[in-house]
């Protein structure tokens, strides 16, 4: 994906990008054109920085697999969350 | 090779806050070195032709020793390897300033009464943020004006900024400015 002005890119491409930009997979030019943005726009610096925090916070989690007896009570937790997100009744 | 390497305060990478080693006495800073195949922006020590000066403004202008293969980059140029030689004091408070002013000065001279509101409001804006010590965002804000006046050609943002590069290279650090 490629930002939309060969120029410069504007603060809501900041947002769409920042995981391509964090992980370096942006192409070189638009990663270079987003590090000139962030030089002028504090805002989106520190949007690139609680996201890089947030990453970096979520990567010391401990994985945990929960007991056997309590899946099938979270299973059905979930499932009445996206029925209720979705507006879903199912079948 | 010489080039230059804008900086935030206390010698540190803007955005990476990697700490320079900064010159002690008459000793220029220990080198920093990349490994690897040289990357714009993933391997490599970034650096500053005069060209490419204003689209990295910040706290600190350093000039830097290069050396090793390299290659180019947007905006940049990336090196083997760098090492601080001398913070630039005419990259101060007062030189800041009047960078800022002649930023402003040189957009409006090409805004003319017939262009769009917004582009005088980008200017306006400019002025504004340059009277306040705001340097950094006034002078993009005054070329993203340029860059937007309709009667400009596309690539006028970018000429802009050439322009305030060659401003600094030329007013700050009487460096001579080559042409593309």
């Amino acid at each position: 994906m490629r930002v939309r002005d060969p120029e410069y890119l504007v603060c809501r491409e900041v947002v769409e990008f920042v995981s391509d930009f964090l992980s370096s997979a942006m192409a070189p030019d638009d990663h270079a054109r987003l590090e000139q943005h962030l030089l002028v726009c504090p805002p989106c610096a520190e949007h690139v920085n609680q996201v890089r925090s947030t990453i970096a916070q979520l990567g010391t989690l401990r994985r945990y697999t929960p007991p056997a007896p309590a899946r099938p009570a979270l299973v059905e937790l979930f499932r009445k969350w996206k029925q209720e997100r979705d507006g879903d009744e199912g079948p | 090779m010489k080039a230059h390497k804008f900086l935030a305060t206390g010698a540190r990478g803007p955005l990476s806050g990697f700490a320079w080693p900064t010159p002690r006495g008459d000793s220029k800073g220990t080198w920093v070195e990349a490994e690897g195949a040289l990357l714009q922006c993933s391997r490599g020590v970034h650096v500053c032709r005069p060209l490419d000066l204003a689209h990295w403004i910040h706290d600190e202008l350093w000039e830097v020793e290069t050396s090793g293969d390299e290659v180019d980059g947007l905006d940049c140029i990336v090196v083997r390897r760098a090492r601080l030689v001398r913070r630039m004091d005419a990259w101060g408070v007062n030189g800041r300033q009047r960078f800022a002013s002649a930023c402003v000065e040189h957009a409006a001279a090409q805004v003319t009464e017939t262009v769009a509101d917004g582009v005088r409001q980008l200017l306006d804006d400019a002025r504004f943020m340059a009277t306040n010590g705001y340097v950094t965002i006034s002078a993009y804000t005054a070329a993203l004006a340029v860059g937007r006046i309709v009667s400009q050609e596309p690539s006028a943002y970018r000429r802009e900024r050439e322009w305030q590069s060659a401003w600094i290279a030329s007013e700050l650090l009487a460096t001579h400015m080559p042409t593309r």
